[in-house]
């Protein structure tokens, strides 16, 4: 079910109302989590039944996993080995979805395996193991009940493309009572409506430009194949953040806080701060559960160069099956240690210069991001090089992109309005919680501009979210 | 709380007010923002509705019914209700509508290209001009799931049934723009005169000859939807039903698709037809299960007869339905 669907337009209200009044009525909160448990399960076997399965046996590992360490198990070796069978089970699934059609199809082409890749698997495994790494550091508690141990490992806003919660920081919010709060729902309500701008404003109408650059990619210049990749680094950013502040929003109706995944990465100076705001949450998890573990910056410069690397290019193979996602994530990796090898240098560059060359980075990463393959990547890159054609920057009208003078124009203001929320939200923290507490026609203002906005995309081909194919 | 809750109740409600705003404009304004593709579903919808043609002879089928037959060269008192883009299933519904609100007609000529027993290529388009009510849609998609028909019931489907429905702008709003929301009025409403004046025909290509391929050309076996044929049968059934003389033909193929297309797709149609005739005893049936081939120059485009090709076929039609003694 896609968060800009008729489904989900259906789904959310029915889900929330019913929690509320299970909330104030049900003596026992357990009652109110297995309605959310229900819920969640129905969210996700809409798209195929048999994703339930998939996501009972991780929640069932899991909270085993938890409870064994925790309860049962004191020896501290047995521990450790306990959660490894997890991380090995768990990740083996992963593995098996990601990567075994891929293994196959290298062995034999006629016989490869036809796997269908469970969406939000990559996502609610991550979050299952935050649970029994967090167990085994002794971080958190096991869950009260298998039912909010469940319902946090099923929660429906994160499952499909999180953000990946710890389980320290959401799993005790299934234990709480959430009643009906009516700033905190006009404030989910804004978050909402804000990621929806994301997607449908912006994102929708920049991927008809980018895909039909890329679509095209052998009879453009080299000029137009970096427009397009600087537009589809604006376009993922909106496609993914919108369905995190979708997320974050929903979560928020029903009384769950959830992490920020995305904190104006493009105001950022350097490769390593960029990543520190660019989807936080997996960052994150990699930090927490495999940069730190493996030295982090605690056993010199070279070993701290090497764990960035192998962190970079762990999180390449968690997004796909592809060379390419493995390669753009070495590629990050390099950046980061290249930056820290220049950083002498750097500081004597204006600040301007700095976010310039971060997102340019980005970008030139997002070529292997973007691009079919690696042959695709390689012409693309062989041409932004060698066939840039600079009489193209000035013969190359805006309105040719696919978007005609009215979508470009509708454009044009959609990223004005990003850029006035996203300053409005590095000032103070919280944009939707400024203006909630502005003046009634100044907040209606921006109701109606979201409202209108929003209506005026729906009917632009809206795709899927972009993440949800890892 | 209470009043927190009326609050955001009031609030919901006048920021919907836009949004209910466009779906009224979807539903009051179809002739004014729709293609012409759409004017003669909405002709077809008026006939079905009110007692307006109440004719002897009625043709029933798809496009290439609709441009292949014209009523004023067949006979006197028959009129074309045939629908492009239908399949039999849309042309149950429709035929079915027209029996309640104009009584049964004496004969009925009943054309599908074969190609329609396999592919429901068009409908979502069914859907977007909410040609057929809640429970004809409702009727044809459980059929679907238990047919296994991967168009009507596939995921997803009922949202967007219900989508087309309220006439949400995800789904009008494109076409609202393209016509500045009643820019084509004038050009449906003057297409709209032409098809009632032409008795329900109307020309699909108009070019002086087509050497395309038609889609039965891709077909290499008669691989049928089980949905498609349930309705096609289902139909004849109604007609039957209803004391109609039917007469089952085939409207022409270009040249070009006659040489290319498969043996084994005419003989898994034909066959399939055969079984349909030697199903049941029908009130009075008579079937044609060849598929005439005309020259280039009578297509329109690589599917449709042009309008000279529409008065060859309507002649060789009218000569072989007076031999046989339809009429009489």
């Amino acid at each position: 079910m896609l968060f800009n669907s008729i489904e989900f337009a259906i789904f959310l209200p029915v889900v929330a109302i019913l929690y509320f009044i299970l909330e104030a009525k049900a003596e026992s909160h357990t009652v109110s989590n297995i309605w959310l448990l229900a819920a969640s399960y129905f969210y996700y076997m809409y798209a195929d039944v048999r994703y339930g399965l998939l996501l009972a046996s991780v929640t069932l590992i899991s909270f085993g996993s938890g409870y064994l360490m925790k309860n049962v198990i004191s020896e501290h070796r047995m521990r450790k080995r306990i959660m490894l069978l997890t991380v090995v089970l768990l990740v083996g699934m992963l593995f098996f979805f990601k990567y075994a059609g891929l293994l196959s199809s290298l062995i034999s082409k006629e016989s490869s395996l036809k796997i269908i890749l469970p969406v939000g698997i990559s996502f609610y495994i991550f979050q299952s193991l935050t649970y029994v790494f967090e167990i085994y550091q002794g971080k958190t508690d096991t869950a009260k009940s298998f039912i909010s141990y469940a319902a946090f490992a099923s929660f429906f806003p994160v499952l499909l493309s999180g953000p990946i919660e710890k389980s320290s920081h959401l799993l005790p919010q299934f234990d709480e009572r959430h009643h009906f709060d009516y700033e905190r729902i006009r404030h989910g309500l804004i978050r909402m409506a804000y990621g929806y701008f994301l997607k449908l404003v912006l994102a929708s109408r920049i991927a008809i430009a980018v895909d039909l650059i890329y679509d095209n990619y052998m009879d453009v210049s080299g000029y137009q194949l970096l427009l397009a990749t600087c537009l589809y680094s604006v376009q993922i950013f909106c496609d993914f953040a919108s369905y995190s502040t979708i997320a974050i929003g929903t979560a928020e109706i029903l009384g769950f806080r959830l992490t920020e995944n995305f904190t104006q990465p493009f105001f950022t100076d350097s490769c390593a701060a960029f990543w520190r705001h660019w989807h936080i949450t997996l960052n994150n998890w990699f930090r927490d559960y495999v940069y730190i573990p493996l030295g982090g910056n605690r056993k010199g410069t070279v070993r701290k160069y090497l764990n960035i690397f192998i962190v970079f290019t762990l999180s390449g193979m968690w997004h796909g099956a592809d060379i390419t996602y493995i390669l753009w994530g070495m590629l990050s990796g390099l950046f980061q240690i290249m930056e820290a090898l220049i950083a002498p240098l750097r500081k004597h560059f204006p600040r301007w210069l700095k976010v310039f060359f971060t997102f340019m980075l980005f970008t030139f990463s997002m070529f292997l991001f973007r691009s079919d393959d690696i042959e695709q990547a390689g012409i693309i890159i062989g041409k932004v090089f060698t066939q840039f054609d600079f009489a193209s920057i000035l013969t190359t009208s805006p309105f040719e992109l696919g978007l005609g003078v009215f979508n470009f124009l509708y454009l044009i203001a959609g990223v004005i309005v990003l850029l006035i929320y996203d300053m409005i939200n590095e000032r103070t923290g919280d944009a939707a919680a400024y203006i909630a507490s502005r003046r009634t026609p100044v907040r209606w203002a921006f109701y109606y501009l979201m409202v209108i906005m929003i209506l005026g995309s729906v009917s632009i081909g809206a795709q899927q979210f972009i993440y949800f194919q890892f | 709380m209470k009043n927190e809750k009326l609050k955001l109740l009031r609030n919901f409600i006048l920021l919907s007010i836009p949004l209910v705003i466009l779906c009224i404009l979807a539903y009051l304004l179809p002739m004014s923002y729709m293609t012409t593709e759409y004017v003669m579903w909405d002709e077809e919808f008026e006939n079905s509705a009110s007692p307006y043609i109440d004719a002897e002879t009625i043709i029933i089928g798809d496009s290439r019914a609709k441009s292949s037959v014209l009523p004023a060269l067949l006979h006197e008192d028959t009129y074309n209700i045939a629908i492009g883009g239908a399949t039999p299933i849309e042309m149950y519904y429709a035929t079915e509508n027209y029996i309640e609100h104009n009584g049964a007609p004496e004969n009925a000529i009943v054309i599908f290209a074969p190609y329609h027993f396999c592919d429901i290529d068009n409908w979502d388009q069914t859907l977007y001009f909410n040609f057929l009510s809640i429970d004809e849609i409702a009727e044809i998609y459980f059929k679907g799931i238990q047919t296994g028909d991967k168009v009507i019931a596939r995921k997803g489907r009922i949202g967007e049934m219900l989508s087309y429905r309220l006439r949400l702008p995800s789904k009008y709003l494109a076409q609202m723009y393209e016509s500045r929301f009643v820019g084509r009025k004038a050009e449906n409403m003057a297409k709209f005169d032409s098809i009632r004046e032409d008795m329900g025909y109307c020309e699909f290509g108009s070019a002086a000859g087509d050497d395309g391929e038609t889609h039965e050309v891709y077909h290499e076996v008669f691989d049928s939807s089980a949905e498609v044929l349930y309705y096609y049968e289902k139909l004849l059934e109604l007609l039957s039903d209803n004391k109609v003389n039917v007469f089952v033909a085939q409207p022409p193929i270009n040249k070009a698709s006659g040489d290319a297309i498969h043996q084994e797709f005419i003989d898994g149609y034909s066959g399939y037809l055969d079984y349909v005739k030697d199903k049941q005893d029908y009130y009075k049936m008579t079937m044609l299960t060849e598929i005439p081939v005309y020259p280039n120059d009578l297509f329109g485009d690589s599917i449709h007869v042009n309008r000279k090709g529409a008065e060859v076929y309507t002649g060789e039609l009218r000569e072989y339905l007076e031999s046989v003694g339809f009429w009489d």
